[in-house]
Parts: structure tokens; sequence; C-alpha cells
């Protein structure tokens, strides 16, 4: 049942759309528009770690990188959100640009450390070189004004903005995955040095997909920004990465339903969990390892094969 | 600034220590083991546990740390790494993080999430040329 859902991308966005505002108006518009940033975030990071098969260790340097670039410009540039929206995606587009000329060259364990040690990088610049730009530890508090009815202050206006802008995501990626360049990926994903002697020149589209991966993250972190009116430095912070990479795992990893239903889950535990556990990230760990020695199609995968 | 830079030779010397530790786990066994540091910080936490609850001088409780951590090691390769071998390098990654957090999670349980003071070994420092410098730090740093 749950695989015939899959060959319909339409029917697919219903569901999100269903579950998501169900979701939110039976607990409380502003969580549920947390979580659903959060799947933008996975969704981005799923496309490098499902479908192009690299593991990355330092992904929230997008989403810092966007969440700064929005909050820099409204704090000293202009208020306008959309257009801030625009300039957090543009900055996070054009720093996995210029780092994935040279992150993609590499692979497996290499790439992963290399994420991190850029993340690492990130997170230093953010937190000591600039205070007066980046508000340092402190980060930046911000005005966003508002104009006809797009309101941003308004819980109501912003929910049904950030699920837009994840259907949006979502359809992006399901049709980029199912067209050639997906299938493509996929055999890269499989073999690479195959596809090489194939004549295609696989770091072109490598670069692509991680440039892509970026700005999903950077609209994430634009997103974050409008959504909380600060930001700060736990949105660079690199031990923050494991979540993701648990959502990612979790849901089940290459599929767009894997990392909605992984990206809930996870925000669900971490919210609702952590009230009645204090160690709740014992609990994460212990998952964290069910997940990647018995269970590694995840949630999603599973109900696929049923 | 002087000062500054042999302070930061000393923590080289620490970081040097942990990372021949960690190129020989990533070198010989092809696994990269994210739980290198949490070993790091047992055997720190062992050490404290020695000086102040049970009363040993510093190389004794430098000992324990040493022997405590083997077993230690011992499990998470036993139980964790060894099923990991050959397979693919992401689910070494991911399984040896969350160890760590296991193990981080276990120790603020234990410990409190404070940092806890541990007094200078020797207590004795050298002055040369207006640089003071502890002589415990120059023994770490040979």
């Amino acid at each position: 049942m749950f695989s015939k859902i899959e060959r319909n991308p339409y029917l697919i966005l219903a569901i999100i759309a269903g579950g998501f505002i169900l979701f939110g108006f039976s607990t409380s518009l502003p969580k549920i528009t947390d979580f659903m940033i959060f799947c933008i975030f996975v969704l981005g990071f799923d496309l490098l770690y499902g479908h192009m098969g690299q593991l990355s260790f330092g992904h929230m340097l997008y989403l810092g990188a966007g969440s700064y670039g929005t909050a820099i410009f409204a704090a000293f540039v202009t208020s306008d959100p959309l257009v801030a929206i625009a300039v957090g995606i543009f900055t996070a587009t054009l720093l996995a640009f210029l780092l994935g000329l040279i992150v993609v060259r590499t692979s497996g364990a290499c790439f992963a450390l290399l994420n991190l040690a850029l993340n690492e990088v990130g997170a230093f610049m953010v937190l000591v070189p600039f205070p007066q730009w980046t508000g340092g530890e402190d980060g930046l508090s911000l005005f966003f004004k508002s104009y006809g009815f797009i309101n941003f202050a308004n819980p109501t206006f912003l929910f049904f903005f950030v699920l837009g802008s994840l259907l949006a995501v979502s359809y992006v990626i399901m049709r980029f995955v199912r067209s050639p360049y997906g299938l493509f990926l996929r055999a890269t994903k499989e073999n690479e040095v195959r596809v090489r002697f194939l004549g295609y020149n696989t770091y072109i589209y490598k670069l692509i997909t991680f440039i892509f991966s970026g700005s999903i993250a950077g609209f994430a972190g634009a997103l974050n920004t409008i959504n909380l009116s600060y930001t700060n430095p736990s949105l660079i912070d690199p031990t923050r990465n494991v979540e993701v990479i648990f959502a990612a795992l979790m849901g089940g990893a290459g599929n767009v339903m894997g990392a909605i239903v992984g990206g809930t889950a996870f925000m669900t535990i971490s919210n609702y969990l952590a009230r009645y556990i204090l160690r709740w990230e014992m609990f994460l760990g212990i998952a964290l390892l069910v997940f990647a020695f018995k269970f590694r199609e995840g949630i999603w995968g599973y109900l696929r094969k049923v | 600034m002087l000062q500054s830079i042999l302070f930061g030779l000393t923590i080289g010397g620490i970081l040097y220590i942990i990372a021949i530790g960690l190129s020989l786990t990533f070198g010989a066994m092809g696994i990269v083991n994210f739980a290198h540091g949490l070993i790091y910080a047992i055997g720190a936490y062992i050490l404290y546990t020695g000086l102040s609850w049970l009363g040993l001088n510093f190389i004794l409780g430098a000992l324990l740390a040493v022997m405590v951590s083997i077993p230690i090691s011992y499990v998470i390769e036993r139980f964790v790494i060894r099923k990991l071998y050959g397979q693919s390098i992401d689910y070494a990654i991911i399984a040896t993080y969350a160890v760590l957090l296991i193990g981080v999670d276990a120790i603020k349980w234990i410990y409190g999430p404070n940092p806890l003071p541990i007094g200078d070994p020797i207590g004795k420092s050298i002055k040369f040329l207006s640089l003071e410098m502890p002589l415990y730090r120059l023994i770490s740093l040979r």
C-alpha cells in the first residue's frame, strides 16, 4: 500500500499537507512550523546522503549561512522579509559553490570530516572575528516589516507559508530525483568508477547536487530566522549535525517521504521526550545504534516493504 | 604572547598524543573512531576520581585512568566497531558517534555537567625572563 503512494507525487504532497495541517491544528502552530522547517533541512541533507550517497557531517554550516545571510541583511540593509530570504538562500548557495569546488573531490570519511572541519571554521567565524556584524554569542535580534497580508508575525500566515515552502521543496526534489539526472545520481551512488568509465564527468554532477543541497539547507536557515525573528550561533553549531543525520537515517535515506517522516519523528522525540527524560541524548545514541545496525532502511523504508 | 605560544605548545603536545591514537585506528582498521574523544574524557574523569575520591597520588591516578580506559575501549571495539568492518564507512561514523553521545551523557549523569577542578600535581613553576611556566606543563610537553 505504501509503495503505491510513492508512485504518485501529487498524492504524496496531499498527504504531507493534510498530515501537517492536522498535526498543527491539533497541537500548536508555532511548534509544527518548527517541525516543517526541520523537515526542509532534512530534505536538503537527504539529497546529499540518500541520493548522492555521501555522508556530510557539516551540513549545519549551510543552515547557518542561510540564517546569518538573512539576519545580517535584515539587520543592516532592509527589513523586507522576502528579499532577506532570497539573500539568505543566495549566501548559502554561494558558500556551497565555493566550498563544494574543494569538498566534492573527496568521498567517504574524508568528505564527512572535511565538512565537519569547514563547519567548525564557520562557527568560529560567526562567534569570534566579527561581533559587530554577527552579534557574537548573543546573535542578532530582528524585526521584519509586513505589507498587506504578508505578515510574518502572524503564526497562521507563517505556518501556511512554511507549509507551502515544504510542499514546493518536496515537489522540486521529487521531480529532480525522477528525472534522468536523478537516475544518473543513483548510478553514481552505486558505482562512481563505472559511471566515469562511461564518459561522464561525475565531478560536475556531484558539485551541482552539493550546491542544490546547500541552497535548500540555506532556505531552511532563512525560514528559521524569520520564524524565530532572531539568529544565534546554535544554528551553525557543529555538534548539532547528528540531529539531521539521525533524522535522515530514522526516516529512511534516499526518499522524500522518508525524510519528512524522519524529520517529524525526530522533532517529536526531541520535543516531547525531553520533557520526561532528562538524559534524552542517551536515548538518542541508543536509537542511533539500533538504526545503524539492525534497521538501516528506516521507518518509511520498512513501511514501504509491507 | 610568548607565554601563550608556550601554553599552546603544551596543548598541542596533548592533542598529538590523542591524534596518534586516532590515526592508529584510522590507518590500521579503516574506521573513523568518533568515540576516541570519549575515551580521552573518561581518562580525565577517572583521574579526577582517583585524586579526589580515592585519595591516590597523581601517578597512580593516571595509571588507574589507563587501566580503566582499556576495558572500555575493548567493549566499544567488540560490540560496535567489529560489526562494521568492510562496510560503508558512513555507518562506522554514525555508530561511533552514537557511542560518543551515550558516553557523554553517562559522564554527565555520574559527574554532573560542570567542569571539575584538579590541582597542579607538581605545584612548581620555572621562571625564565619574565615567562612563567608550570613544571607540569613542561613535562607534558616532553
